[in-house]
């Protein structure tokens, strides 16, 4: 069963490589966009540093740590389920989403092997990069179980990145259309790449507990950096992790269940 | 006169199609609007963290509240003088219908201006209006703040028509990209990247590194939203103000003569493809 799946999703990718070949312009210009997006957070929190010490409590490096760290889930979901912006923006309005339906496969896996989305790695680039700088600055020692527990993390933080996705793409099922929700709850991530604390509480329970980004960068981040307790780190993030998924992966079966193709 | 008012007979239509496609649309008009607003909130509290932490008053010239109006104000004036044209034009050479709209008797660039005008008008009824009265509304109750005077604003407006004209112009020429490349969207999100950082919507130009605003004087970027919000915080008065309008009025003439190069070069290249 999982080999199987593999193996599809090889030859999905090597299809979609074949025609990254074609366009290697665009590649390189929407990695360029990615990268320039996060050069340009980075110049800003540079700049504000400037005037300050540090926010909040949190140093300059601190915040580039989890700035960066906010980036690898991020990628890493950008990089697998793009298609999920296709389906609430027009797989289901223009009636392609019953040839989903129509393989022996998962559905949810079809839809998301289909596409593969290498501006991602201007975000993973970046995102690399700010934690490799940065770590040596603070105080972080990087034991191999830290280690473990970054990795387990990071595709915790990535899972959630995609349910949120998922549950909101979905209501393409019933709306026809969700680009719009997605994207007004997708903008929400922008709050997690800075310490949480800076906010105002309803957007704390918010970011924590409805709509649960905050798992997919500060508090998880903020344990490397020793703000925040392992078990709030740690668990609260794997708990995200697995409602979040169940919750969206529910609403997708729901939605399907409740879907009428819009075609002719 | 007359002539005038043919023309605009002729164009009208174009901005009310626009204006009636964004109604009818307006449910995720909004949450795109919304979407864009939370960027503007992370940026506000990050503000109001950096203001306490750094313990003194003003930084740069600036208090926090001078920054509230300047954080609002700015995303407020950039999302009412944004305008389609790149994706539009982009959209028309992708799927061909740009062909089509090329023979017909009438200019291609000024419909463009009019189906912009149609989105200036909207979002300032719908965008700047409610959420301006909302933001003086809050200052008021909040801090006992007073909406500046009636001159400020009406010169805060005209700056804000010639930053309209200013991005329209951008947004043509950008758009004509699309007879060259086809990845628009990764383009399209390197540019609003860009223009983000660069037109001051997360941070005032007067921040920036010395040398790095003196290259910024030979952008553009400053004539968008920049200087009619230092308008309306009354941070340019006197002559200062009238070379910042002047340097828009400028940065409108190079543009449109930039605009009109590439148009011709865009559409022989295109004219080349067809044959």
């Amino acid at each position: 069963m999982l080999k199987k799946y593999t193996r599809l999703y090889m030859k999905f990718l090597a299809q979609y490589l074949k025609s990254l070949m074609e366009y290697k312009a665009d590649f390189l210009i929407g990695l360029f966009g990615f990268v320039v997006v996060q050069a340009t957070g980075i110049a800003f929190l540079y700049l504000v540093f400037q005037r300050i010490p540090s926010l909040n409590g949190w140093s300059f490096n601190e915040i580039l740590f989890i700035y960066g760290f906010a980036q690898l889930p991020r990628g890493l979901d950008h990089l697998f389920t793009d298609n999920l912006w296709l389906l609430a923006g027009r797989i289901i309005v223009r009636g392609d989403f019953d040839r989903y339906l129509l393989r022996p496969i998962n559905p949810l896996f079809h839809l998301l092997a289909e596409r593969f989305q290498p501006d991602a790695f201007g975000e993973l680039i970046v995102g690399i990069a700010l934690v490799i700088a940065s770590v040596p600055k603070i105080n972080i020692t990087f034991t191999f179980s830290n280690i473990l527990v970054f990795i387990l993390v990071v595709i915790c933080g990535s899972v959630i990145y995609t349910s949120i996705k998922l549950f909101f793409a979905s209501f393409a099922f019933w709306l026809k259309f969700s680009q719009s929700i997605l994207f007004m709850n997708y903008m929400l991530a922008d709050f997690t790449k800075y310490p949480i604390t800076i906010y105002s509480r309803w957007i704390r329970v918010i970011l924590t507990f409805i709509i649960p980004f905050a798992f997919t960068a500060f508090f998880p981040a903020g344990y490397f950096v020793g703000k925040v307790s392992m078990s709030v780190a740690v668990g609260g993030t794997v708990l995200a992790a697995v409602i979040s998924f169940a919750v969206a992966y529910t609403t997708w079966i729901l939605g399907i269940r409740a879907y009428e193709s819009a075609g002719a | 006169m007359t002539y005038i008012k043919r023309k605009l007979r002729l164009y009208w239509p174009f901005s009310r199609g626009v204006i009636q496609s964004i109604m009818s649309y307006r449910v995720n008009f909004f949450m795109f609007v919304f979407g864009n607003l939370m960027r503007t909130f992370v940026v506000y509290y990050l503000w109001k963290a950096v203001f306490i932490s750094s313990g003194s008053g003003t930084i740069n010239g600036f208090s926090l509240n001078d920054m509230i109006i300047y954080i609002f104000m700015s995303s407020l004036t950039a999302g009412t003088i944004a305008t389609g044209t790149d994706s539009d034009i982009g959209h028309e050479v992708m799927d061909g219908s740009i062909a089509m709209n090329l023979i017909k008797p009438i200019s291609y660039k000024v419909r463009m201006l009019f189906m912009s005008f149609g989105s200036l008008l909207y979002q300032f009824i719908f965008i700047l209006l409610p959420v301006w009265i909302g933001l003086i509304a809050v200052r008021y109750f909040t801090v006992g703040e007073l909406p500046p005077d009636a001159k400020t604003i009406v010169l805060y407006l005209l700056s804000l028509m010639f930053g309209f004209f200013v991005n329209f112009l951008m947004n043509f020429s950008f758009g004509l990209l699309a007879f060259y490349v086809t990845n628009m969207w990764g383009i399209g999100h390197l540019k609003d990247a860009s223009l983000l950082f660069f037109s001051g919507q997360l941070i005032p130009i007067a921040f920036f590194p010395e040398l790095l605003q003196k290259i910024m004087q030979f952008f553009p970027f400053s004539s968008l939203n920049y200087i009619p919000v230092m308008i309306y915080l009354k941070k340019l008065t006197g002559m200062a103000l009238l070379q910042a309008l002047g340097i828009q009025i400028l940065w409108i003439v190079l543009l449109y003569l930039l605009s009109l190069w590439f148009w011709n070069k865009a559409t022989n290249k295109l004219v080349i493809l067809g044959g």
